[in-house]
């Protein structure tokens, strides 16, 4: 751990970007029923218990607040470049009681190759989103179901957090990086050997046609 | 250009910008995978930062 003022950003350079998943879990809409008391575990818990825990919470709630503005704040100060990810729902902390608005809100994840919908929201600091064009087919994604997550190896909490290396990739393909799809690799594929196949498949096709019309005593022409 | 990936399930990505060929770093409290490259308090590492800033108290 550093001390006196240094950190590991002095080691980041303006040329540099900086991806925090920066931990959401004070300010997500769950947590509105803690401070509540209505969620299941306050089922038969006492008013002071419930007001115990509401100092505790709204404690974590402050730190994890300020946490995340100091960073900004070191950051801009710094020359930095930074995206910060959080989920977004409703009501979510930020997006009532945040002066910094988010650039990107990703509705559905699954539509760019991810395990689950998961609404995010990303913030831009020092920088801008690219806005590159990513086009190419979304290989197929088995979509998690939240309430049947189970796995030997990785608790709930993990698969409910996993990001898919293609919605990873493609994100940084689209928002982060400059990128220019290489479109000419994508027709000359398609020049000999597919038109090839395409050709043979035409005559295979017009061969099954002719021993059907065959078949029925029909006239071939 | 680096990339520096903060916080849990940055892996992912840290790994996608190598495959992009972009230098990157991963960056987490927790090392539970054997993977993260620097296992490191980064609440601390935020406060000792906004501490030792020139601009800013």
């Amino acid at each position: 751990m550093h001390i006196g003022g240094q950190s590991i950003f002095d080691e980041m350079s303006s040329d540099d970007l900086i991806l925090a998943f920066f931990p959401c879990t004070r300010f997500e809409c769950q947590c509105q029923m803690l401070f509540a008391g209505t969620a299941y575990q306050f089922t038969n818990a006492s008013d002071e218990t419930k007001l115990k825990y509401d100092i505790k919470l709204h404690g974590e709630l402050h730190d994890l607040y300020c946490l995340l503005c100091k960073m900004c704040l070191v950051v801009i100060d710094k020359g930095l470049k930074m995206v910060i990810e959080n989920p977004v729902n409703q009501p979510h902390y930020l997006t009532m009681y945040w002066s910094i608005k988010p650039r990107i809100v990703d509705k559905d994840r699954t539509q760019n190759g991810d395990y689950m919908k998961k609404p995010t929201q990303f913030f831009f600091i020092n920088c801008e989103p690219k806005n590159n064009l990513v086009f190419e087919a979304i290989q197929h994604v088995d979509m998690r179901n939240v309430e049947r997550l189970t796995n030997q190896e990785k608790d709930r909490k993990t698969l409910r957090s996993e990001i898919h290396p293609q919605y990873a990739n493609r994100f940084i393909r689209k928002y982060l990086i400059d990128y220019e799809q290489d479109f000419s690799k994508l027709y000359e594929e398609g020049s000999e050997e597919d038109e090839r196949a395409i050709h043979e498949k035409d005559i295979e096709s017009l061969k099954h046609r002719l021993a059907a019309i065959q078949e029925m005593g029909g006239d071939s022409d | 250009m680096k990339a520096h990936c903060l916080f849990e399930q940055s892996g992912t990505f840290k790994n996608e910008f190598k495959k992009l060929g972009i230098e990157a770093f991963d960056y987490d409290i927790l090392n539970d995978y054997g993977q993260t490259d620097f296992q490191i308090d980064l609440f601390a590492e935020i406060e000792n930062a906004y501490r030792g800033a020139k601009h800013i108290r």
